[in-house]
């Protein structure tokens, strides 16, 4: 692979090798763009069939957060790492503490966190090398699971998605259908729960679909019905690519709004929603919840503080929308064009000097 | 000006092989033959900068190396190339005794059209970006002025203009320490260091091979000297008593002592049997043509001063340019080339190997030595803990 073009394509800023033979470390550092801040983004663990394919994610994962943190409002810059090896067997603290004093190097031009393959014993380890970790283990001013956080988020922007569609901000009364109440979809149905909304929902695993059923007095359907539920809100809170031409057709909402990453399999199910006149709610936008509550360590981690920012989510999906209708184009356009319309207009104001902030020399 | 290092030049089939198979090899596979840190890809849109920035070893301190402009044919050829420099100044500042590891940068671009402010700030935020791991200066195709205009955005810079804080013209301590390193030839060789009565085959004598012209006559040795150059030539002749031979000549001068100082791989197939000297010792990079013309040498009992070791002047002198340069200390940090030498040729005889091997086995065990440290301290102190410009 051709690194310099490829960060031409997508104007990356950095892409750092790091290798440490006594601890068997190969890491890829990706900094996409740090307009806004330094970068903040997952640690990735994968057995990576060549480096290539590490080299192709990474870039990839890094730009995503780059439109992910901008959009939420943060003024972090996108990221992403990833470790060549198998995290089921190649993990050691050795490999960690190789990594961590890697992301030292960079001076807190990257901030590490736990991802796929990744734990908070993890980044326990690479805090000890590295004062630019979030996500460790409790104890050590932790923001803890991230899931309440992302449920929060997602209900905030299923509410300005209501408030577009309905005229409503309270979902009470209405249908949602919940693919997935696992962790962050879980939450989300407590909170539609208490919000007076019905809920339908599936689940690979029957136990989380009982829990629901008691607690929340959700319907159960079969895993491939629920594209078929008849309802106001399509909520799509577990796999990727669940939004393409087989589902598409069959939904029977006005609003899809979930917490899942990469929900639209292709760019043309998203042109193939707006077309069905169904309000899509872009999933990097509304998963926020986070990613905005794990940033909030970085200040020493408050609770309220980071909620409060959190709710800042429903701001954000009616301004993806409002960018809709201003530029005629389908919410998943609108929300890139929000990051980067953000990035450009932040990006100007380091024009003006400040003293204070010493540069070099 | 501190750059290079020692030679991994093409030629032979072997070599020829070894650089194909290079072009299958994946980054991380280059990294893994010589055990490279970091190699950090930096990308500017507005500027156009493609660098590659390669950090080799930095047990002994922070990776010191110049940075090169070079229209390269492609990706793989920088990374290559500045994977192996950066490899090069290890050894050269291990063997040298500094407390710098060894790095290296390459910008991928013509030095003759791709310059312009934005271009080297652009390289100097990358620079700033790693926080004083990577320290930086002029190398081929780039000038001390270039680094002016990185200056406004990273600290971690040597050898910039006199007038911006630079140390200066480096050939003066790279001619010194040249000198030394001969005088320790001298004494390996005939006994004693001095120079006196002895004749020394001069090939060039550009800004280094002039100024040791000086210091060899200083010392009483009887100086042939030769040069492309007819300005350099003039220069030298008027200020000093010496005997003047064709370029091609020079190799078969009856000598003492053969001192290349211009040209890299002139010690090759069709010079080794044309030398008529005990040893062969001078400033210039990478004189060996391939490394085999170095075990030739050692058969033939002709010592040599790997080249890496004895030119290492320039790079001594802007190290000192930490915290505040004295020129005092980087020259008596010269003289003491003698000494590094001196221990090359003793593990030169302790393991029955040629000196271009032994200075890197001296290395290697500098830098085993130095990384077997176990006493935890706070916070490093002394010359390995700061770079930092009062």
């Amino acid at each position: 692979m051709e690194v310099f073009e490829a960060m031409k394509r997508h104007d990356y800023e950095q892409v750092v090798f790091c290798y440490n033979e006594a601890a068997g470390l190969k890491a890829i550092i990706a900094i996409h763009d740090t307009t806004l801040g330094p970068a903040l983004g997952g640690l990735r663990m994968w057995p990576y069939a060549s480096e290539d394919e590490a080299i192709f994610d990474v870039l990839r994962l890094a730009r995503g957060m780059t439109y992910k943190a901008a959009a939420a409002g943060l003024n972090l810059g996108g990221g992403k790492a990833v470790i060549i090896g198998d995290p089921r067997r190649d993990k050691s603290e050795a490999l960690f503490r190789a990594f961590g004093r890697f992301v030292q190097t960079l001076g807190g031009r990257y901030i590490t966190a736990e991802d796929v393959g990744t734990t908070p014993q993890d980044m326990d380890y690479i805090h000890m090398e590295t004062d630019y970790v979030t996500g460790v283990s409790s104890g050590h001013g932790s923001s803890g699971d991230p899931s309440p956080a992302t449920a929060f988020g997602t209900w905030q922007g299923m509410k300005a998605a209501a408030k577009e569609v309905f005229g409503t901000e309270s979902l009470s009364g209405m249908t949602v259908a919940i693919q997935g109440v696992g962790h962050v979809g879980y939450h989300l149905a407590r909170h539609l729960h208490d919000e007076g909304a019905k809920l339908v929902v599936s689940d690979i695993v029957p136990e989380v679909t009982t829990r629901a059923a008691e607690e929340f007095g959700a319907e159960v359907v079969d895993v491939e019905a629920i594209y078929d539920v008849g309802c106001e809100v399509f909520a799509p809170c577990a796999l990727g690519g669940v939004l393409n031409p087989r589902t598409v057709p069959r939904l029977k909402c006005r609003i899809v709004a979930g917490c899942a990453n990469n929900q639209l399999l292709t760019e043309e199910d998203g042109d193939a929603l707006t077309a069905k006149g169904i309000l899509y709610v872009p999933d990097f936008v509304i998963n926020a919840g986070g990613l905005i509550n794990v940033a909030d360590e970085l200040e020493g981690y408050n609770r309220d503080r980071a909620f409060k920012k959190v709710a800042g989510i429903y701001h954000n999906v009616a301004r993806v929308i409002a960018i809709s209708k201003r530029d005629g184009i389908p919410t998943y356009r609108a929300a890139d064009r929000m990051a980067e319309e953000r990035i450009e207009l932040i990006g100007r104001q380091k024009r003006v000097y400040l003293p204070s902030r010493v540069r070099a020399s | 000006m501190f750059g290079l290092g020692r030679s991994v030049s093409g030629g032979s089939k072997i070599l020829r092989e070894v650089a194909r198979l290079q072009v299958l090899m994946g980054i991380f596979d280059k990294m893994a033959q010589h055990r490279h840190e970091q190699v950090a890809f930096c990308y500017d849109r507005v500027s156009g900068l493609r660098s590659i920035i390669a950090i080799h070893n930095t047990t002994l301190g922070p990776a010191l190396g110049g940075t090169r402009m070079w229209p390269y044919r492609s990706e793989e050829e920088a990374l290559d190339d500045v994977l192996r420099l950066s490899r090069g100044m290890t050894y050269k500042s291990g063997a040298s005794g500094c407390n710098f590891g060894g790095g290296k940068a390459v910008i991928w671009g013509d030095p003759g059209r791709d310059k312009s402010e934005l271009l080297f700030r652009a390289l100097g935020t990358f620079v700033e970006a790693f926080d004083g791991r990577f320290i930086t200066g002029t190398d081929v195709g780039t000038v001390a002025d270039d680094f002016v205009w990185a200056k406004a955005v990273t600290r971690y810079l040597v050898a910039l203009p006199e007038e911006h804080g630079g140390s200066g013209d480096s050939s003066l301590t790279t001619a010194f320490g040249v000198w030394h390193g001969i005088r320790a030839c001298a004494d390996e060789v005939f006994g004693k260091p001095s120079l006196r009565g002895l004749k020394v085959a001069l090939q060039g004598v550009g800004k280094v091979g002039y100024r040791l012209c000086g210091y060899l006559l200083e010392e009483g040795a009887e100086v042939t000297v030769t040069d492309i150059s007819k300005a350099n030539l003039e220069r030298t002749t008027k200020a000093y008593n010496v005997k003047v031979v064709e370029p091609d000549a020079i190799y078969d001068v009856e000598c003492d002592i053969f001192s290349p100082n211009a040209l890299g791989s002139i010690i090759n197939d069709e010079t080794i049997p044309r030398l008529r000297c005990r040893i062969v010792a001078g400033g210039a990079n990478n004189q060996l043509a391939e490394d085999r013309h170095g075990d030739e040498l050692h058969r033939r009992g002709i010592l040599y001063a790997p080249d890496y070791v004895i030119n290492a002047g320039g790079l001594i002198q802007v190290t000192e340019e930490f915290p505040v340069f004295s020129r005092e200390r980087a020259m008596q940090r010269a003289a003491a080339i003698y000494d590094s030498l001196k221990r090359i040729f003793a593990i030169s005889k302790r393991d029955g190997i040629p000196t271009y091997r032994a200075a890197d086995v001296m290395v290697e065990e500098r830098l085993k030595e130095v990384a077997s440290g176990r006493v935890y301290v706070r916070r490093h102190g002394g010359t390995a803990g700061s770079i930092e410009r009062s």
